[in-house]
């Protein structure tokens, strides 16, 4: 007891406030999350084609069981440096909530948000402008919260052991709540700005998977996400239109190693489709990744089975930062028990990103903790 | 329960996690250097524009403060450019008293009377001596009527004289009065107006403090030869005008300008200050959509100064801006001019210049164009409209021009504005 409550004291102590500021990450919409589960950020992302729990494929949604429920806490701390100084920022996610049964023998139903997008970040910071002929100091706090988020609706057809498929609708929505303020030193000659707006996201998009196994210890994975229309809108009045991203992304996992499962993954995401939902000056680009990964099961302590995860993957993030693009590798650790004599599973990871663009360097660490129940 | 070190460590991980998020949880805002090339979409242009002409109508006020409410009765005489004089009234003269342990009986004898007056030597001019010359000046005449009381500023009405050398004037005078002309007033139930005037060896000015200084002037005599009887102590008070009652108490002591030979601001300038002291009463006209749909960020009103000879052509004088409270319902500007936002409110800026300086003067006043902005929508929504006046108001000679709407548009007023559109900011 005495080591539990040193270890929150700790860890509440030095947990960095939310004081995410600009960074390479949060450029354009934001930065992807990539949809992944605790359990698939554990492996790399190499697991997202299988994991019944990661909202990418519905045809991977038989294998969660029964039925699920899904949650997960992903805060990130993020260390940049520019012109040899570092900025720490810390941002917390939810990432993925997910729910599902079984409908019938075979059929499953799963409905579960994501982030797609996320842009929460704050900054304040003090910097000088000309007013009137005069350079006077000021000071900036801006601030931005939301995501662009995917609500899906799944359902998948297991045709027999070999085999299983799925469709979705996903609803694209989201918006980001927008403060920018700006008071000056001196109040009397200067009036300050607070301007306050909502940036808001609507779109759809349909996407279909399947999981089989077409040889011994192999199997196959593969999924599309088809975007439909998207449209955000400024504060009540329709802003800009464009397109929901189209994804595809297929994956081989090898479990022919007793006790293990090796994962290689390819992703592509053509968020091009979301330029014209920016400014003409957006410079977005479409991105792929490919990750690799491995689940070994790991000792049964009093009956109780664990797994331990491995992975790494490297990816282009969409939004290019002062026309450079910005590149992100992560190697990733975690594992996995199965509490509640099997009701439940808590699942930790965690993630060690590098982001680069234009000669900046932008280092994060994701701490990832899931807790699937299984009723 | 068996707590196996497996299920130890899961419990620990899961805690420290919460804690940290939790921990996390806390706002707090910091300043980095990643921001504001990292933080894109959030930047906003300001911008600047000049409004010229920004004025709709300009005109110069003359007749402030309104009589009797100066802070301080400012004497001068400068030859025949500039001659400023005072009255003070004592219309509550004691006419009976009481003797310890005896019963109320009339005054039949004064002793010992003298009036007292505190004096403000700030921005004085003195030469090497000065004449205090006391008048009688009580007339029937009406209080508004300065011609009468000017005319009694005569020799047949000199009460008391006193010359003194400059460097015996302090802030303190004391003219001793006759005390057979005191009991005369007393006992005929006449009031005591005194009427105090400069005399200098050359060009001399100061202030007398009044009753809005809280110094004001006081007569004192004695009544009794009983030592237990004290002394008497009148303050400033007038009985007329007796309709209306309240400004009976502006004439208990103000000043009386017998002569300004400065010419007028003309058709091409506005003035401020002087005596008696002007305002400058300037009415705006900025367009709707730059009030409305923008964030003011700075408003400078520039104004070219006028140079001006005369007196106290030299002496740094404060001019400030304050802007009107009055509803366009009220149609007279002279009232409209003294219905006005306190000063430091919405236009906390002000102007140090002398009245023979030249060259563009600024006036911050961005606050008060958020008031108009706010006020818009508002069925009485004060005038678009701000007075220029001297900070010490009616208590220098000090006159302060500027070039009117009227003036080439180099010279004329402008109203130079640093503004941010509303943008969609936020949008990558």
């Amino acid at each position: 007891m005495r080591r539990l409550l040193a270890t929150v004291f700790m860890a509440a102590a030095s947990a960095a406030p939310l004081a995410g500021q600009g960074a390479l990450s949060l450029q354009g919409f934001g930065y992807p999350v990539g949809q992944h589960s605790t359990r698939s950020s554990g492996a790399g992302g190499s697991l997202g084609e299988t994991d019944p729990t990661s909202p990418i494929n519905p045809g991977a949604l038989p294998g969660a069981g029964r039925s699920l429920f899904s949650v997960q806490i992903d805060p990130e701390f993020r260390q940049l440096t520019v012109d040899g100084r570092a900025v720490n920022t810390t941002t917390a996610r939810f990432p993925v909530i997910s729910v599902g049964t079984r409908a019938g023998a075979r059929g499953f139903v799963g409905v579960s948000f994501a982030s797609l997008l996320d842009r929460t970040w704050d900054a304040a910071y003090s910097d000088s402008v000309t007013v009137g002929g005069d350079r006077v100091a000021s000071r900036v706090a801006t601030s931005v919260r939301g995501a662009i988020n995917d609500a899906r609706v799944a359902y998948a057809w297991q045709f027999n052991e070999r085999f299983q498929a799925g469709v979705a609708f996903h609803a694209i929505t989201g918006a980001n709540r927008m403060r920018l303020a700006r008071t000056f030193t001196d109040s009397t000659k200067f009036g300050s700005l607070a301007q306050q707006t909502t940036l808001s996201y609507a779109g759809s998009a349909v996407s279909a998977g399947l999981v089989s196994r077409p040889v011994q210890h192999l199997y196959l994975a593969a999924s599309a996400r088809l975007g439909g229309a998207m449209r955000t809108r400024y504060d009540d009045s329709l802003a800009t239109r464009g397109h929901a991203p189209n994804r595809y992304g297929a994956s081989l996992t090898y479990d022919g190693i007793p006790g293990s499962t090796l994962i290689l993954r390819l992703n592509h995401e053509e968020w091009t489709r979301m330029k014209s939902l920016g400014q003409s000056t957006l410079d977005v680009r479409d991105a792929t990744e490919i990750s690799a990964g491995a689940e070994i099961a790991g000792p049964k302590v009093q009956g109780t089975p664990s797994q331990f995860r491995l992975g790494a993957r490297t990816r282009g993030l969409p939004f290019a930062w002062n026309g450079h693009a910005v590149t992100e590798r992560v190697l990733s650790a975690g594992g996995g028990a199965t509490v509640g004599r099997g009701w439940a599973s808590i699942d930790v990871s965690l993630q060690r990103a590098v982001r680069k663009a234009g000669g900046l360097t932008e280092k994060g660490t994701i701490l990832s903790v899931g807790l699937t129940v299984r009723p | 329960m068996i707590n196996s070190p497996l299920r130890r460590a899961w419990r620990v991980v899961v805690v420290a996690s919460a804690a940290a998020f939790l921990g996390a949880c806390n706002e707090q805002l910091d300043a980095g250097s990643a921001c504001p090339s990292l933080c894109p979409g959030l930047s906003v242009p300001i911008k600047d524009t000049v409004l010229s002409p920004v004025l709709d109508f300009d005109t110069t006020l003359v007749g402030y403060p309104s009589i009797g409410t100066e802070e301080g009765i400012p004497l001068a005489s400068r030859g025949d450019t500039l001659d400023v004089r005072g009255v003070i009234r004592f219309d509550s003269l004691v006419l009976r008293f009481a003797p310890p342990g005896d019963t109320l009986r009339a005054v039949t004898q004064v002793d010992s009377a003298f009036v007292r007056m505190r004096l403000n030597l700030t921005q004085s001019r003195l030469p090497s001596s000065v004449t205090f010359e006391l008048y009688d000046v009580d007339t029937i005449a009406d209080d508004g009527n300065t011609a009468a009381v000017l005319a009694l500023f005569r020799p047949g009405r000199l009460i008391a004289s006193r010359t003194q050398a400059r460097a015996e004037i302090t802030d303190s005078l004391r003219f001793p009065l006759s005390n057979a002309w005191l009991l005369q007033k007393i006992q005929a139930g006449a009031n005591v107006r005194f009427g105090l005037r400069l005399v200098g060896s050359g060009p001399v000015s100061l202030r007398v403090h009044s009753v809005e200084t809280g110094l004001n002037a006081e007569v004192r005599y004695h009544v009794s030869p009983d030592t237990a009887v004290h002394q008497v102590i009148v303050s400033p008070y007038s009985k007329t005008p007796i309709e209306p009652a309240s400004l009976a108490s502006d004439f208990r002591d103000y000043a009386v300008v017998a002569r300004n030979a400065l010419p007028g601001a003309g058709a091409f300038a506005f003035s401020t200050g002087g005596v008696p002291a002007r305002r400058a009463y300037l009415r705006f006209n900025v367009p709707q959509w730059l009030i409305d749909s923008t964030t003011i960020v700075r408003a400078t009103l520039l104004l070219t100064q006028a140079p001006q000879r005369g007196f106290d052509e030299s002496d740094s004088v404060t001019v400030i801006g304050q802007a009107v409270a009055a509803t366009n319902r009220i149609r007279d500007l002279y009232r409209s001019s003294q219905i006005l936002i306190p000063a430091g409110l919405f236009i906390a800026d002000s102007m140090r210049v002398a009245p023979a300086d030249s060259g563009v003067r600024s006036l911050e006043m961005n606050s008060l164009l958020r008031v108009w902005n706010s006020s818009t929508p508002v069925a009485e929504a004060p005038q678009r409209a701000i007075v220029l006046l001297q900070k010490e108001e009616g208590l220098h000679g000090a006159e302060v021009r500027f070039f009117n709407a009227k003036s080439p548009a180099s010279v004329r007023p402008k109203l130079r504005l640093s503004y941010i559109p509303r943008v969609n900011f936020g949008v990558p």
